[in-house]
């Protein structure tokens, strides 16, 4: 029923990774909920190379937070479970690992950070001490020497004067020195993969610049691979090399980053881009008015309709088609496969992109 | 040009807190034109959203006043009723925004019974005619708001705003909680909504590429201050005030190849409890020097543009 | 979105209310429908079957005292040969009525007070709450005791004290409930829409607020009939109860225990029927709140 033949992504950078560090092949993830069968995730598959960063783009409710929740093993118990397929890290197959090595990966060679700060920082315990602890617990520290370590580490997420933050309490904080302390948790064990879920998406534009910025040092300095979930364009054009562009729980393109802001192939991407209002382009002048009231605006491309309901069950045609301005009858017939259009680059669309854009 | 519809006038809104008194709005004026959009763009506590309902009349100034079409605020019931009748505000969460036990048809149908006090089978008519005009099908009516989307219920919100008749629209990040392809289409209802009615927006966000695409007028908020003024193109190409720079160099483009800009802000936003001597922007900003530390500078106007920035205080600058 | 489910976008297919859902959830609750099915029970044994085989609970015949079930007298007879049937349920009439009208009453004034509170804040909150922090520490039953003492000897039997000394007491949760409910709905955006709408104070507390916290009410206010009733059976323990009502049957039969002889159906019909209510009113109030509290169930967003 998915149709979507598994071919690992290659990075344009380097020809196909010969030893990706994340390899992930037709992972199906499901939610049970009182009303239905939610198939959030249907058949993803991508290769994620070590000190790469590769951004998981989509609206709410295509799955890309669940894709990494799955990745983890974290998918909330009992309403989801990972139904079918695979994900090697660094050779090893973590579907169906018992939960006790799950635990010794987690944090330690895989971590992950969050939109918000506070789902990780405990409220009523000093930075420092909540940083030590994962590094007594893993690491087998002494309390003293991962002290230190957590200085360290604040220091090294470029939070000035570290030795005194560290002694502080979260809220002492502000917002983005606590996603700098998340991400100096996340650092602890030096993990090889980092996965970001929309972890600036609550901050001011500004603090925004900053921790990518710092996404982005920690990648070259220590060979860091980040999964960076987000649903900004703009944030992914800036500090991915590759991007994969997620609907309705499947992957529908796959480009590098310049690429595909360049020239995407999948419709829904098009359409994507083309509805964002651009803050560094000026605006498409809209009809003169005569009098003098202010020049009307243009309106934007907009995608019309929503998103399809996950819980309907199998479409037998492709989930776009609704909104696209380019389906034809064929696309309503099957739902179309994965196939490569260029090479390094994947859409899911019969149509190639010539065709139509 | 025609008399503002609203205007604030120096306008100052403290409160208490455990802390000391924060001045969340200091020293804001402003004007919003007829037919207008302008909007109000800052970081977190800067005091656009303590702007907004001090201009609503939820908030008592300190000192100052709010004018709307030329009569001032006053805090008592009936002068916030005539005042509601005419200004109106759309909210960011559309989840929030919506009673959960009232279908959207009444809902909508309510304020033209509470302030247009009209009989009961207008108000319906009315509901289901501003339904079909802000793009929801008006067989929905007796629908709750948890069966609808977000989009939906934001459109319904503003739904809600219109069926007073209002001249003006406070929306305090209407879009920023929707999801992008959403986004678009709510924006462009809005664009229609005003030039099909007339109204006047004061737009609050954070998000510029909204700015850029929706306002004609872009004021820059920073620490309760307004530090630049412009309309939106001269704003973009040539941003006068070292903040209002900042904020455009850190907003990620969507131009192909276009890479991270490093960021030129050092410090962290101080609080608003104790903002620092001298210009407020100081202590963060690349281009300080001596006087900046000492002295605070005023909004210096520049043909139709404000800054308050010594470094503009003759003439402006030339783009970044 | 750490642990949450996925946003399933669009429209639900069905066109239920929130209070429509909560009841299909209710449906499905095995315990609170056996709950409420065993009130609705006792409920029409204690109201209907007194009228319709026109039983007495009055009529005295010594020469029947004490006398085990039998098919003349199915739950025996008491010591002065009262039809013990007609007593229990006719008793039953009273406990459910002041349970009833007690919870009905403490309802009200803590639905408005914690309302009021909640709603307006300053110095009305804090005048408020105060006078109930101030009647929550005074020992329940000593207040409940005091209220009584008021009425003369003959009128304490009569429903009317205990309602009021009961009801009196029982608001006070119920205000603070209603109290937090309030302040956690005034921060919500479509409230201050309300407002600006040009909703009254009154209205947007009838018509916005308290509908949103209706769940919580009547879940409390189930949880309210029980506590009431046991309070009410504890004051006839006491000799302050109303005059024929389970707690005062069992209190009499307990003062009838004695080694040699058991009456055991004096205190057993009595007590298992009390029990049974209080057993079914709690299965229905958890039952309620499980379906309409949000966080116990898996939702789409």
């Amino acid at each position: 029923m998915k149709g979507a033949v598994s071919q690992p992504i290659q990075t344009a950078a380097a020809p196909m990774p010969a030893d990706p560090l994340l390899s992930v092949r037709e992972l199906v993830s499901e939610f049970r909920t009182e009303q239905a069968l939610v198939r959030a995730v249907d058949g993803v598959s991508f290769d994620l190379a070590r000190a790469e960063v590769l951004g998981l783009v989509g609206e709410s409710g295509s799955g890309k937070s669940v894709t990494a929740l799955s990745i983890l093993g974290l998918l909330p118990r009992p309403h989801g479970r990972v139904c079918s397929g695979s994900v090697r890290f660094a050779g090893r197959e973590l579907i169906g690992l018992p939960e006790r090595e799950l635990r010794a990966l987690r944090g330690a060679r895989i971590a992950m950070i969050f939109q918000d700060p506070m789902s990780c920082l405990n409220p009523y315990l000093k930075v420092g001490d909540q940083l030590a602890e994962v590094c007594v617990l893993h690491l087998g520290f002494t309390r003293r020497r991962a002290w230190q370590r957590a200085v360290e580490l604040l220091g090294q997420v470029q939070i000035p004067d570290a030795a005194r933050r560290a002694s502080q309490y979260p809220h002492e904080l502000s917002g983005g020195m606590r996603q700098r302390a998340m991400i100096a948790m996340a650092l602890c064990c030096e993990p090889a993969l980092l996965i970001a879920d929309e972890p600036t998406t609550a901050l001011d534009v500004t603090v925004q610049a900053q921790i990518l910025e710092l996404l982005l040092r920690l990648r070259d300095e220590r060979q860091l691979s980040i999964l960076l979930i987000t649903h900004d364009l703009g944030v992914v054009n800036n500090t991915c090399d590759r991007v994969l562009v997620m609907y309705a729980g499947r992957i529908v393109e796959a480009a590098p980053a310049r690429a595909l802001f360049e020239a995407p192939h999948h419709p829904y991407t098009h359409a994507l881009l083309s509805s964002v209002p651009r803050a560094d382009l000026p605006a498409a002048p809209g009809a003169a008015s005569a009098d003098s009231t202010p020049k009307k605006r243009a309106l934007l491309a907009a995608l019309d309709g929503l998103p399809p309901r996950l819980d309907l069950g199998p479409f037998g045609a492709c989930s776009f088609a609704p909104r696209c301005a380019h389906a034809i009858d064929a696309c309503r017939d099957g739902e179309p496969a994965l196939i490569s259009t260029a090479p390094g680059r994947l859409a899911r669309c019969i149509r190639p992109p010539r065709e139509w854009s | 040009m025609s008399a503002p519809l609203l205007e604030v006038e120096d306008l100052h809104v403290y409160f208490d807190s455990s802390a000391g008194p924060v001045r969340a709005v200091d020293g804001v004026s402003l004007q919003l034109y007829p037919g207008q959009t302008l909007a109000i763009v800052g970081e977190s506590g800067c005091g656009k959203s303590t702007l907004a309902r001090a201009i609503l009349g939820l908030e008592i100034p300190r000192s100052g006043r709010v004018l709307f079409r030329g009569r001032e605020t006053a805090y008592d019931g009936r002068s916030q009723r005539a005042l509601w009748r005419e200004l109106q505000m759309i909210f960011q969460d559309p989840d929030a925004s919506l009673n959960p036990r009232m279908t959207i048809g009444s809902t909508i149908a309510e304020p033209i019974a509470l302030l247009r006090r009209l009989p009961r089978p207008q108000c319906v008519d009315g509901a289901r005619k501003l339904l079909r005009q802000v793009g929801i099908d008006p067989s929905l009516f007796d629908r709750y708001p948890h069966e609808l989307s977000g989009g939906q219920r934001q459109r319904v919100s503003i739904a809600r705003a219109l069926a007073v008749e209002p001249r003006a629209l406070i929306l305090d990040e209407a879009v920023s909680a929707l999801d992008v392809s959403i986004r678009a289409q709510i924006l462009n209802l809005l664009v229609s909504l005003q030039d099909q009615l007339g109204l006047a927006y004061l737009f609050i966000t954070h998000d510029l590429g909204v700015v850029r695409h929706l306002a004609h007028e872009v004021a820059v908020m920073y620490l309760g201050q307004i530090v630049e003024q412009a309309e939106t193109q001269a704003l973009f190409t040539a941003p006068q005030h070292p903040y209002a720079r900042a904020l455009l160099a850190a907003v990620p483009s969507l131009a192909p190849d276009a890479r991270l800009a490093t960021s030129t802000l050092h410090g962290e936003l101080p609080s608003p409890v104790s903002p620092p001597a001298g210009c407020r922007f100081h202590t963060r900003c690349p281009e300080v020097f001596a006087r900046c530390r000492a002295e605070a500078p005023e909004l210096f106007t520049l043909g139709s543009r404000r800054a308050r920035c010594f470094l503009v205080e003759h003439a402006p600058r030339r783009g970044a | 979105m750490s642990g949450a489910l996925p946003s399933v976008p669009g429209p639900a297919p069905s066109g239920l209310s929130p209070g429509q859902q909560a009841l299909r959830r209710l449906r499905r609750n095995r315990f609170a429908l056996l709950g409420a099915a065993l009130l609705l029970a006792i409920c029409a044994a204690c109201f209907l079957i007194p009228q319709l085989f026109t039983l007495d609970p009055i009529s005295v015949s010594p020469a029947l005292r004490h006398q085990p079930p039998s098919w003349q007298h199915l739950f025996g007879t008491d010591n002065v040969g009262r039809d013990y049937l007609a007593r229990v349920l006719i008793g039953g009439q009273t406990s459910l009525l002041v349970g009833l009208a007690a919870t009905v009453a403490s309802v009200t004034v803590g639905v408005a007070v914690g309302s009021i509170a909640g709603y307006f804040g300053g110095r009305v909150d804090e005048v408020l709450m105060r006078l109930v922090d101030f009647l929550y520490g005074i020992p329940y039953m000593f207040l409940v005791i005091l209220i009584m003492l008021m009425f003369s000897e003959t009128a304490r039997g009569e429903a009317l004290p205990v309602f009021l000394a009961l009801g009196l007491v029982q608001w006070l949760t119920m205000a603070r409930v209603v109290r937090g409910q309030v302040l956690s709905l005034r921060r919500r955006e479509f409230v201050l829409a309300a407002r600006l709408i040009g909703a009254s104070h009154a209205r947007v507390i009838a018509l916005h607020i308290l509908p949103n916290a209706a769940g919580v009410i009547l879940v409390y206010a189930t949880l309210t009939v029980p506590a009431v009733i046991i309070l009410e059976s504890f004051l006839s323990f006491l000799g302050l109860g109303v005059k024929l009502s389970w707690g005062q049957l069992v209190a009499e039969a307990v003062s009838v225990v004695n080694p040699i002889r058991s009456f055991w159906w004096l205190l057993w019909w009595p007590g298992s029927l009390l029990a049974l209510t209080l057993l079914s009113l709690n299965y229905l109030g958890d039952g309620l709140r499980d379906a309409l509290d949000p966080k116990t169930r898996a939702t789409l967003k």
